[in-house]
């Protein structure tokens, strides 16, 4: 029977992925544009120069950092949807300590000023999580409200304490060039915040596998009732990756205003935050995962981009393909329907 | 300063931007009370909109017939919203997850079939349902042109939202409908068939969800642009708990929700300095403190967003 | 004319007999008591009657005619009611809403005015007062059985199916309630009662069938027997002592409850009231009784999931006051719950982690804080082997507990809880559902740590393996201790008393 289950677990992959590449390849038609022609193009503007190469980390980074958030909330059964109001928060909070803290040199600073966007993402996620935690309220819609708090924040804070003094731009000031994130590889955008990234990717699968916190998340997660009977916290642990989960997705922010932008500024996350939730569902929650989910859909938009460029091709496929293999992952039971009542009604219990 | 913002022109104008705002909020929410009080969450309503908004637009484009439009919209709504009942009612998954990745899915659907249509190029604005005014009750100061001085699908709710409240309170339907949302396996045992209720509401949920979407199309801009519901659809779920799942108390919270928006452009275009960005946070801050003080003793509907199977304790 | 009759009613689950050629006829304004033991099969019967379950075999008879209702609409709407264990009440609801919740001659808009009057009509004829306007989440237990059994009379039901009525009820709330049923009877319903309680059968039926193992062993008119023929049919076999438990416990005290009492809320059904129990070094204690008496909460007591009210709880000495699950494990309190899936195992992990999920933060299983998987893995296989635990298929010590059979979830419980730690060991219930082998096996452990010098109490429902295996027996009724037997003292007769409620000196 476990058998069974794990070749109809490969089944359902297969399935899923053939769906996708012929739902794309079928959008490409409809644009009048030949496929082979666009799969081409897709795959040059991957493969084509190391600055598109290098373009998918750059695009992969904050995905990254929020799946991460995600995936770590997760695992305890929180359902944080505030990856983006985090991302901001974070970005704020780094922003202020860059631009500020000038005592610091350049790298204490750096490293400073995302601790703190860190701790004031964690902070911010927290107020979701005690909402939960202690008086039941759904942590969807607290994160939704809170998200939208985040962004209006930051559009008070560009127009006013954040502003540079010196135009009259809804932005801040430049960050000094001694705290920011530089690329690392000439002629391409691929920054030291990657390299952040990809630590986190680390720190977070060891923390999750190989410590005894994270064995407490993966058991509150699953059964908070035989947790709680067993001595583990429900309630400290729910805290605990609510915290790490908007403290990681802080750092995403950080990241962004420190690497790419230079200075903060409205719309800087490109709805990564949302991006980032079905990222760890398609994951499975696993950091790992997160890390090859992440690079994989950044690599569709980089090819994408392309595709749109040249033969334009709307990009937006990238957002119909990662859509729907959620709702294909969610609607799988579909493909053994019809084998389940050949056989009889047989397995209905697996 | 204070003098300006006290006048009766600058009030009058401002209500009407008001109710003009939330008018699409009322309409998801709508939608979405209906939905939530049998059960089913729906996240997915940002996305029920945008399909609304779009299929309403190239309906109205392609026929020249606003009213085709209107019902393209309610469909492409609806087919949304089926979907999540797809997903959660039959397959049983979670509402949450379902709702967003459907979100995500209309994001693209409706971007890459806009740029289609569009071929790259800008749109011309197509012509937009008339105000009509209702004589007598327009002249009504202050309230009057916010109010009655609207277009067809603002009576039109109001009609909705009167039958709504009447439908739940009075009617026996209506306490079937709401009973498959408090205690599901309570109403099976009553003879109510939940998962056929359920669908049912996943009907409506997408009908006046895509009327929302319709409406920034249909009445306010006469253009669809990508993305164009930015957040309402969430904002919409907001006025659902904020209103405590009551038509009227949606259609309040969903006007504070309008008010805070239309005072931050009102107030912008007579200069004054209080940030519009401070004032738009304050409907969400309330719909979290309302959240907080109804903890406890929670209008929540009991069963929402849980998976039913039939026959399961 | 019999309002019902049931001929050679038969239903089986899976090839195992739940009910076994029925028969049972109640008449008009008559009260018919089912009596039986956990699992006799008398909820299965009225759910026959209530058209839950069809029935295999056998034929039903409503007023004379042929009937097989298809689901509990069609039975209400023939004229059978039925009030459930768990109630089927929307809590955000008015009571009177929720009796006319979808009723069939509801016109489109409802006439609530007519309702209510014709509900208070009702309430007052039958004396079950309650406020038709009040939310039902405001109602006490009680009151909310009122409501169950105003919605039944409101549809016009002529026999009234009860299922353990009083076990929700305080003994205040039983008088008037009987004294509801009395004139129910006088206006000619009928009605079915489940219960245990002997004193209650005595005082209200007029005929009891008792079951046995899904078959009917008695019918009885109650003025012609007593309790303890009632007990002798439900128990029905003199239990035969298979187990060899050798010597006798040590003189010292293991574990002790001082007028224990649990912490409950306002509408808690479980309470446990001023329970004082002693458990000697090397004894096992039996804790006999039908199941919802307090069982679950004197275990979580003990444990410190559920909150000491008042009272002390001392452990070989050691006050327990303050010390939270996870210390009082450490201090030697084990426990195996009677709900393993939720309660003591996390089902979606493997066979590895739950073997540690009480000492994952130790040596060697953890070096600051850092998990060492080959500790964990090792400890695995060797309980695996030590204890039998059998996974099926190729992946071993990795395989999800959820894929394992009953017992062997079983066996990891004890192979993580019967630890040389362990003082106390609080088992639940723990042999419900295994087969005979496993049964067998975790009885043996139960005894092998009776004989290592621990102290075992052992919740069990049933009676024959508390007393093959128990030093002693307490009956818990009611969230009360009624009796302590030693294992001589002890016979099926008196315990089945004292479970029904009816004390040693009532009794005789």
């Amino acid at each position: 029977m476990q058998k069974d289950k794990r070749t109809r677990g490969m089944t359902d992959v297969l399935l899923i992925l053939v769906i996708t590449i012929l739902v794309g390849t079928i959008l490409i038609i409809a644009c009048g544009a030949s496929p082979i022609e666009a799969y081409g193009l897709f795959f040059r503007g991957i493969f084509g120069t190391p600055a598109g190469f290098a373009e998918i980390f750059v695009k992969a980074c904050p995905l990254i950092l929020t799946g991460l958030g995600c995936a770590v909330a997760y695992r305890t059964g929180f359902f944080n949807i505030g990856a983006e109001g985090q991302f901001y928060v974070g970005a704020m909070a780094t922003t202020i300590v860059a631009l500020n803290w000038t005592a610091i040199p350049g790298v204490p600073r750096i490293l400073l000023s995302l601790v703190m966007g860190f701790l004031a993402g964690g902070v911010w996620a927290l107020i979701a999580a005690i909402c939960k935690a202690k008086f039941n309220i759904s942590e969807i819609i607290v994160t939704i409200m809170l998200n939208y708090i985040a962004i209006n924040f930051l559009g008070y804070a560009v127009r006013s304490f954040l502003m540079d003094p010196e135009g009259n731009v809804p932005q801040s000031a430049k960050i000094d060039k001694s705290v920011q994130l530089g690329t690392l590889i000439p002629a391409t955008r691929f920054h030291a915040g990657i390299l952040i990234a990809i630590l986190c990717v680390l720190v977070v699968w060891f923390f999750l596998e190989k410590t005894t916190m994270g064995y407490e998340l993966k058991a509150v997660g699953l059964n908070k009732r035989g947790s709680a009977c067993n001595g583990i916290s429900v309630m400290k642990n729910i805290m605990l990756s609510a915290f790490l989960s908007g403290g990681l997705s802080a750092v995403a922010g950080g990241i962004e205003v420190l690497a790419i932008q230079k200075k903060l500024l409205e719309g800087i996350s490109s709805n990564c935050g949302y991006t980032a939730v079905l990222i760890a569902l398609v994951a499975f929650n696993n950091p790992i995962g997160v890390f090859f989910v992440a690079v994989l859909y950044a690599a569709m938009q980089v090819g994408a981009s392309s595709m749109q460029r040249q033969l334009g091709v709307p990009s937006a496929i990238v957002n119909i393909l990662i859509g729907l293999v959620v709702v294909l992952i969610l609607g799988r039971e579909l493909f053994h329907f019809k084998k389940k009542q050949s056989k009889g009604g047989k397995g209905g219990n697996a | 300063m204070l003098q300006q913002i006290f006048s009766l022109s600058f009030m009058t104008a401002f209500l009407a931007a008001a109710v003009r705002l939330a008018v699409p909020l009322m309409y998801g929410g709508i939608g979405e009370t209906i939905a939530e009080k049998s059960g089913i969450l729906n996240i997915g309503m940002e996305g029920v909109m945008l399909s609304g908004a779009f299929f309403s637009f190239a309906g109205a484009w392609y026929s020249g017939n606003l009213f085709a439009g209107l019902l393209c919209g309610m469909l492409g709504g609806l087919v949304v919203s089926l979907l999540h009942g797809l997903l959660s009612i039959t397959l049983i998954q979670n509402q949450s997850v379902s709702g967003l990745a459907i979100n995500m899915l209309m994001l693209g659907v409706t971007s890459f079939l806009f740029k289609l249509m569009s071929n790259g190029q800008g749109y011309q604005q197509i012509e937009t349902f008339p105000n009509l005014a209702i004589p007598g009750l327009s002249r009504i100061p202050l309230i009057g042109d916010a109010f009655f001085n609207c277009d067809f699908l603002t009576y039109t709710l109001y009609v909705l939202l009167i039958l709504t409240w009447i439908f739940y309170k009075k009617t026996n339907l209506g306490l079937s409908f709401a009973a498959v949302g408090e205690h599901p396996q309570a109403a099976e045992s009553a003879g109510i068939q939940v998962k056929k209720y359920r669908w049912i509401v996943m009907v409506l949920n997408g009908l006046l969800g895509g009327i929302g979407g319709a409406y920034l199309v249909l009445v306010q801009l006469g253009v669809f642009t990508e993305n164009m519901i930015s957040g309402r659809g969430y904002i919409a779920l907001a006025t659902v708990i904020l209103g405590r799942y009551s038509p009227f108390g949606m259609f309040g919270a969903a006007l504070l929700f309008g008010a805070a928006n239309a005072l931050q452009i009102r107030l912008q275009t007579i200069g004054v300095s209080i940030s519009p960005f401070l004032l738009a946070i304050l409907p969400y801050a309330l719909t979290l403190i309302a959240m907080l003080g109804a903890a406890g003793k929670n209008s929540e509907p009991e069963a929402l967003s849980k998976p039913y199977i039939k026959g399961a304790r | 004319m019999s309002l019902l009759q049931m001929k050679h009613i038969c239903k089986s689950f899976s090839g195992v007999y739940a009910n076994k050629d029925i028969n049972l006829t109640v008449e008009k304004g008559e009260i018919h008591a089912l009596l039986g033991e956990n699992g006799a099969g008398k909820t299965t019967l009225v759910n026959i009657i209530f058209g839950l379950y069809t029935a295999d075999s056998g034929e039903i008879l409503w007023k004379d005619k042929p009937a097989d209702f298809a689901s509990p609409r069609e039975a209400i709407e023939a004229g059978v009611g039925m009030v459930q264990q768990h109630f089927s009440l929307v809590n955000k609801m008015t009571v009177l809403d929720n009796i006319i919740l979808n009723l069939k001659g509801n016109s489109f808009f409802l006439d609530r005015a007519d309702a209510r009057k014709k509900l208070t009509d009702l309430a007052g004829k039958y004396g079950l007062y309650v406020n038709p306007d009040a939310m039902i989440s405001d109602l006490s237990v009680g009151e909310q059985q009122r409501v169950e059994i105003l919605k039944a009379l409101y549809r016009n039901v002529e026999l009234l199916i009860l299922d353990e009525p009083t076990g929700v009820l305080t003994p205040q709330e039983t008088t008037q309630f009987f004294d509801v049923l009395r004139n129910l009877k006088k206006e000619g319903y009928g009605i079915i009662i489940i219960t245990h309680r002997m004193s209650e059968i005595m005082a209200i039926s007029d005929k009891v069938t008792i079951l046995r193992d899904g078959k009917q062993v008695a019918d009885l008119v109650t003025a012609d027997t007593n309790p303890e023929e009632l007990s002798a049919y439900m128990i029905g076999r003199e239990l035969s002592d298979d187990y060899h438990i050798e010597g006798s416990p040590k003189k010292e005290v293991m574990l002790e409850l001082k007028n224990v009492s649990n912490h409950h809320r306002r509408h808690s059904r479980h309470k446990l009231e001023n329970i004082s129990l002693t458990i000697h070094k090397g004894e096992i204690l039996g804790i006999a009784g039908v199941e919802g008496n307090g069982q679950k909460e004197l275990a979580e007591v003990i444990t410190g999931i559920q909150k000491t009210g008042e009272g002390e709880i001392l452990l070989d000495g050691q006050n327990l006051a303050g010390i939270n699950i996870r210390g009082r494990y450490e201090a030697g309190v084990s426990y195996i719950s009677e709900d393993r899936q939720s309660d003591s195992l996390i089902t979606g992990m493997n066979i590895t982690e739950n073997l540690v999920l009480r000492e994952y933060r130790k040596l060697p299983f953890a070096r600051h804080s850092i998990v060492n998987k080959a500790a964990i893995r090792k400890n695995a296989a060797e309980k695996m082997e030590q204890y039998q635990v059998r996974a099926s298929g190729k992946s071993g010590i990795d395989t999800p507990v959820k894929l394992l059979s009953g017992g062997n979830q079983q066996k990891l419980i004890i192979a993580r809880e019967l630890n040389d730690n362990a003082k106390v060991i609080v088992a639940s219930q723990p042999t419900r559902g295994l087969d005979i082998g496993a049964t067998e096996f975790v009885r043996q452990q139960l005894i092998g740590q009776r004989n290592a010098g621990k102290g075992v109490m052992l919740i069990s429902a049933d009676l024959e393996e508390i007393m093959a295996l128990s030093d002693r027996i307490a009956v818990l009724f009611g969230g009360k201790i009624v009796g302590v037997l030693t294992r001589e003292e002890a016979t099926v007769q008196k315990i089945g008393l004292l479970m029904g409620g009816i004390s040693e000196e009532e009794a005789r």
